[in-house]
This record gives structure tokens, sequence and C-alpha cells, in this order.
């Protein structure tokens, strides 16, 4: 009995991992196909295209970096007398807050939100709910502290907000600071495979492309229909495109829009960044994935990415949970490593990354000209290893955390602004 | 046990091909990074506000030292 439901489980990981592994694959082959089609290029920006936006940088304790970011808005391209930047300063207790004030009174389109500690320091979707309340533009868009937008990326972003049923819009960040060291140049690679492949995949497909959270942003008019940012999520972004689609709007990938981000630089920091992601995803994968079901609003193919999508934390687990299970079932069973031999590797093969795996990394590597980059792809084997252990502390997290009915904390990322990297600092 | 032996020895051979493209990498870099930074436009150029209140100190001095050479037009 035992060992029937052991294989029972084995079984039911290894399909769960083959249909990631199937999705991956076909992703990738999309992508390539789409590089040599001429045809199917991105279409040019929309010129008539230019609503009233409203950027938001919410900030806590940045005052190593939130000057770049700041001098970088000043130089944007796109018409001032139809942009505000709100950057929220939230309950800093650095020059976060003074530096912005300086910034506010040379630039008349530069406004400053502050938030003191009774109210502020909770969390990034309170700190932009309160900037959506100061906000006037028909179009938002989000940009967080540390990260380097180009001058022209306010006009790639809004141009696919002239299709009325654009809700959302996520560009590419890209990592500034990936000579630093490995963990840094294995972000790289997750950067570049999970933006220049899996989310050019989803919008070319008719998916569901992920709102990041950062270097994008929303239509004011569909934020507020679907309630704004939840505070309870710790990733609110997902929330909200999940929320989004639900409400029968769409999230377009402009891959053109490019934006400089500060990835983390030690393993702890990684640790934590990547907790928050996976607790946050699980919290959204229990809270929508029965409104997916029966949402009228999703085709099948978007309910079944939705799904798969909202579920992908999972996999490292279910992982860890096979590999762990194949032990005893080779010692209880004899009849089992049969049947091994054919789910061991194809276990094996998902083994090196559901996030980037291995093909996915290595072509988004090549469409961007990084041949040098793609021979790091073997070092991924221990950033998933790294993040089975995330996942599975993770959900043990949420369970722990449901029980007790408390969301979580805000683990916030720290940014100096240093580091080695292909912009002199 | 023999077997076991060469398991051993071809893990180990299979792991150096995996990994030797990638300490290659490492030890000597040659990829010049994304192509996007070759056209990116930093508008970065120091402290705001230090460099503004330099700024404003030399012109004052530099004002102030064409004043002294006007003629005194009290009465």
């Amino acid at each position: 009995m035992i060992i029937a439901l052991l294989q029972g489980f084995f079984g039911f990981c290894a399909i769960i991992i083959t249909a990631y592994l199937v999705r991956h694959y076909i992703f990738t082959l999309t992508v390539l196909k789409k590089s040599k089609n001429r045809k199917t290029q991105t279409a040019p920006l929309n010129a008539s295209c230019n609503p009233t936006v409203s950027i938001l940088i919410p900030a806590h304790n940045e005052e190593h970096v939130i000057e770049k970011i700041l001098q970088q808005m000043s130089q944007l391209t796109y018409p001032k007398d139809k942009l505000e930047v709100i950057m929220i300063d939230d309950a800093s207790s650095d020059k976060t807050g003074q530096i912005a004030d300086e910034y506010s009174k040379r630039y008349n389109f530069i406004k400053v939100l502050h938030r003191d500690k009774k109210i502020g320091g909770k969390g990034k979707p309170a700190a932009l709910n309160a900037g959506l309340k100061m906000s006037k533009g028909d179009i938002f868009l989000i940009f967080d502290a540390d990260y380097l937008p180009e001058i022209e990326i306010v006009e790639k972003l809004v141009s696919p907000f002239s299709n009325p049923q654009v809700g959302a819009v996520q560009g590419r960040p890209v990592v500034l600071n990936e000579p630093e060291n490995i963990l840094t140049r294995m972000i790289a690679l997750e950067r570049i495979s999970g933006y220049r492949v899996d989310q050019e995949a989803r919008n070319s497909l008719g998916l569901i492309p992920q709102f990041g959270g950062t270097v994008g942003g929303f239509r004011h008019s569909v934020l507020d229909e679907v309630g704004g940012f939840d505070p309870k999520m710790l990733t609110e972004d997902t929330d909200l495109t999940i929320s989004i689609y639900g409400a029968g709007y769409k999230v377009s990938y402009v891959g053109e829009a490019e934006c400089y981000e500060e990835a983390v630089n030690n393993w702890r920091a990684y640790w934590r960044q990547r907790h928050r992601w996976a607790r946050g995803h699980m919290q959204v994968c229990f809270k929508h994935s029965f409104n997916i079901l029966k949402s009228k609003k999703l085709n099948l193919k978007e309910k079944v990415d939705g799904l798969l999508l909202l579920h992908i934390y999972f996999v490292p687990i279910l992982t860890l949970l096979s590999l762990l299970l194949g032990i005893p079932l080779i010692v209880l069973s004899p009849e089992t490593p049969q049947i091994l031999w054919f789910i061991v590797p194809v276990t094996l093969y998902s083994f090196v990354g559901n996030f980037a795996p291995f093909f996915e990394v290595g072509i988004g590597a090549y469409l961007d000209g990084r041949k040098r980059l793609q021979w790091l792809a073997p070092l991924m084997i221990f950033a998933f290893l790294y993040n089975m252990l995330i996942c599975s502390k993770a959900f043990i997290d949420v369970l722990i955390g449901f029980l007790r009915g408390s969301q979580g904390d805000w683990a916030k990322t720290e940014h100096l602004g240093k580091g080695k990297s292909y912009i002199s600092n | 046990m023999f077997s076991f032996y060469i398991c051993l020895v071809a893990i180990a051979i299979i792991s150096m091909i995996l990994f030797m493209p990638a300490f290659l990498e490492l030890k000597r870099p040659k990829d010049n990074g994304p192509r996007q930074i070759k056209s990116f436009k930093l508008a970065y150029t120091g402290p705001f506000t230090e460099n503004e209140l330099k700024l404003e100190k030399a012109q004052v001095i530099k004002l102030s030292s064409a004043l002294t050479l006007l003629p005194n037009l009290e009465v």
C-alpha cells in the first residue's frame, strides 16, 4: 500500500515536471521562430499614443541609489507637460527624503510623497496605493528605486495602451551589476531567460505575460476597477496580473523597453528576496486558482497557462520530493527501478531549473548575442538547488502563516549602488 | 564494486566536461555584457546638491570680482 502510494506520488511529480518541461520547450521554440521570422517583429511605436503618465517610485532607505534614478527621470524624453514623477518616501530613516525634496524643488514635474513611520514602512503595495491616490495620470508606471531606465522608456511602455484591451504593460529589466560575482551572473542568466524567452513567448502565444512589479504599469481606470494593490499580498504584481485578466484585460510585454537593475549580490539577500517571491506567489496561487478555473473572461489556453504560472513555485518542491522518494522506492520495490529509468532522466532534465531551464537560458543568451555567457549555464544547477530549499521553506511558512493568520513581513532588499557593473558609478 | 568506481569516474568526467566552459569564462571573462549597454545614456553625473552648490559659488565669486571693478556710484 505504501509502495503504491509512493509510486503514485512519484508518478504525479514526474507528470507535473514534464508538463513544465514541455511548456518551457514550447516557449523557447516560439521565440526562436519569431526571431527568424521578420514578419512577426514587434510593431512600431504608436506615435499618437501620448496620454498623461504618472511614474511611481516607492523607496524605503534608498539614499545610495535614489539620486541616479531621479536624474534619469529628469532626462526622460516624454513630454513633461504630460508627465509626473511621484517619489514615495516610505518612512525612510536615511537621506532618501531629503534627496528627493531637492529634486522636487528643481523639477516641477517631480513630486515627493512622505510617509511617516506610523503609516509607512509596511511594504511596497501600501506605498503604491498611497502614490496612486496622489497620481493624476491616465497611465501610471512603476520603477523600483535601484532601477535605471532608458530615457525613451515611457514612450515604449505607453504605446501598447493604444489597444483598449491592454490593461497593463511590462518592460524588460537587465542586470547592471552582472560582472560583480558568480551570483549576479547567474541572476543575469535567470533574467535573460525569464524575459527574453519566457515573457516574450507568453506574449506572442497570447498567454499571460506577468507584470513583474517594476518596469511596467497599468491603466489607471483598470487598477481602480480591480481594487488597487492588495497590501496583504507579498507579490502584489502577480496578484494584479491575475486580477487584470479576470477583469477581461490583457498584459502586454514590451521587450524593447529596457531598464537596468541592481541584482542582489550575496546568497543571504538572494534567499530573502526569493523567499518573499515564492511565499507571495503561493499566496496568490491559493487566492486565484479557483477564480481562474471558473473565469468566463479567460480562454482555455489562458486558463492552463495561468494555472501553470501560479503553481510554478511548487515545482522545485515536487522535484525535491520526487528525488527523495526515488531512494526508498529503489530500496522497497525491486520492480520500480524499471519505471525510474524513464522518470528519473526526465526529472533530472528539469532538475536544473524550472525558472530557467537550460535551453531557455541558452537560447535567451544566444538571441541576446551573449554566446560566452551561455558557458555559465551549467552553474544554474546550484541556483536551482538553492531554490529548492527556498521554495520548500516558503511553503512551510505559508502553511504556518495560514494557521496563525499572518501573511508575512515584506523583506526589503538592500541596494548599495556600488559594485562592479557595466556602467561606472 | 568495480562498476561503482566506474560510475564515480564517469560522473567526475561528465561533471568536468559540463562545468569546464563555466570555469573558463569565470577565470577569463570575455563576455562583453548586454548589447543594450552600448546605447544606454546615463544621466547621473554626481551628487546633485554638491555640484549645484559648487557651481553657484563659482558664479558668485566671478560676479563679485567683476563688480568690484565697477566705479562706485554712491553719491
